[in-house]
């Protein structure tokens, strides 16, 4: 069995947080303590990363869909295209959390569109049931992403 | 201590402030604060003095002259301590970059320091007490109106302001972030009673205590005209309310009815509040702003400091779950209950 990268991670935080400690130069404390702590996020940032954003293009995807039969013309071709660029292929290199980023960012653009034509015609019954889904998809996705302070 | 940086800044300041025996007995670094790179100059005679730096790149835009300006200006303001300003020096020589010199003050600005003080309560009363004084000074008096620029319009003014901040920065699409946004634009607040001068980064960690005493008001870069709100909702945030084990209490003093009944008392004005909610989701707007352009620049390669990056990875999901519910209670947003009920 392989030790997973964020006990690794956390491994150097605590390593560079006890180098700092004992560093008796202002500058190196504070920059050692900075590494400490970016080595800790990794390690959580590790664990996280690609759950979250494939979380995330799950919960976008229908939401995209279903606004592409309520908005105009030019709005839906544009939430169509989104649909298109992150539909996937299945191919192993799109696990990659890079490559899923790229693909929630794309839906997340498309999502902020949405959300604000139907906050302009909410008093449309189809728009204002699909503008409460975006409501409920953004505290999801806050409660997803939610990171504490250290 | 740099041997050969002390003896520029020795040579510089024999010459700027007219002492040709003046020594240098210490110079370091402080490290703190992303925007000015700060020094401590010790001098054989007087006050120790703070040299504040221009940096190379900095987590924002901030203008040398409007900080040095305002320490000047402030100096008049009764019950606003503030360091005594002494030079500002546009020629980078003696350190590399412009800096300001300002007498270094005693006291500490740490939380670390502040949370376990038997003096916690009276420091928190002070501040709130030079805030008020902050926001009814006489702004035209002390001639602040050459340096700062009187909006017409508080509000449109720093909402264009900080949505233009994230416009540039943004790494990614921010979608609470620009629901805020666009909630923010269409439900404008209250005009204010009065344009008043705005420290724009006044909050726990910004001023120096001395035992039981505030002794001065900081970072003053941020400083412009506008409502006097800002800087109390500002000052609001939960990214301030440092006492972990009692979380309610805002910039670890007070709850916030206490906090804000004692700043009215201050001030002689009245916290609207529709207007400091509205407020308070711009400084969460701000904020975000500010982290995601330290992101920014790492990533554009401006700067190879770590702690940018650090900045927003660590905050900038913090902040959006903040705003989000901060929208909530102020009737912008469903919560989240009532939100999933429809799914």
């Amino acid at each position: 069995m392989r030790p997973p990268a964020s006990q690794v991670l956390f491994g150097m935080f605590m390593r560079f947080t006890a180098m700092s400690e004992e560093s008796a130069d202002d500058f190196a404390r504070g920059e050692l303590r900075i590494l400490g702590i970016f080595a800790a996020l990794l390690g959580v940032e590790a664990e996280r990363a690609a759950a979250v954003r494939v979380a995330e293009i799950e919960a976008l995807r229908p939401l995209l869909t279903r606004g592409v039969g309520v908005v105009p013309h030019e709005l839906s071709a544009q939430l169509q295209a989104a649909l298109d660029e992150t539909a996937g292929s299945g191919r192993p290199e799109e696990l990659a959390v890079s490559a899923l980023e790229a693909r929630m960012s794309r839906l997340q653009e498309g999502f902020v569109q949405l959300q604000a034509w139907l906050e302009e015609h909410a008093a449309d019954d189809a728009a204002r049931e699909l503008l409460a889904d975006c409501w409920a998809e953004l505290h999801a996705s806050v409660a997803r992403k939610a990171f504490p302070l250290p | 201590m740099s041997t050969d940086l002390a003896d520029r800044v020795e040579t510089y300041l024999r010459g700027a402030l007219e002492r040709p025996e003046l020594q240098v007995t210490g110079l370091r670094r402080v490290f703190g604060g992303f925007s000015r790179h700060t020094y401590i100059v010790e001098v054989d005679e007087g006050p120790a003095l703070v040299a504040r730096l221009d940096p190379e790149v900095s987590l924002l835009e901030s203008n040398r002259t409007v900080e040095f300006g305002l320490y000047r200006a402030m100096a008049d303001v009764a019950g606003v301590p503030v360091p005594v300003a002494v030079l500002d020096e546009d020629d980078p020589g003696p350190l590399g970059r412009p800096f300001f010199l300002m007498h270094r003050v005693p006291g500490t600005a740490s939380q670390e320091q502040l949370l376990p003080s038997p003096h916690r309560d009276d420091i928190g009363r002070q501040a709130i007490d030079i805030l008020g004084r902050i926001a009814t000074c006489d702004w035209h008096k002390l001639g602040v109106g050459d340096l700062l620029t009187e909006p017409a319009e508080p509000w449109r003014a720093e909402l264009d302001k900080w949505e233009q901040v994230v416009d540039t920065h943004q790494l990614g699409p921010m979608p609470v972030t620009r629901a805020v946004l666009r909630w923010l634009r269409r439900n404008p607040p209250p005009p204010p009673r009065r344009i008043a001068l705005v420290h724009g980064d006044y909050r726990t960690e910004n001023f120096l205590f001395d035992g039981p005493q505030v002794t001065a008001v900081l970072d003053w870069e941020m400083a412009h005209l506008g409502d006097p709100l800002e800087d109390l909702s500002w000052w609001m945030l939960d990214n301030w309310r440092y006492d972990r084990e009692r979380p309610g209490l805002i910039g670890a003093f007070f709850p916030r009815e206490e906090f804000v009944a004692h700043w009215e008392r201050a001030s002689g004005l009245t916290a609207d509040e529709a207007a400091l909610r509205w407020w308070t989701l711009l400084s969460h707007v701000k904020a975000n702003a500010i982290w995601i352009t330290a992101g920014h620049r790492f990533a554009l390669g401006e700067t190879g400091d770590l702690a940018m990056p650090v900045i927003p990875w660590v905050y900038v999901n913090q902040q959006e779950a903040w705003m989000l519910a901060e929208l909530v209670a102020a009737g912008g947003a469903p919560a989240p209950a009532a939100a999933g009920a429809t799914t």
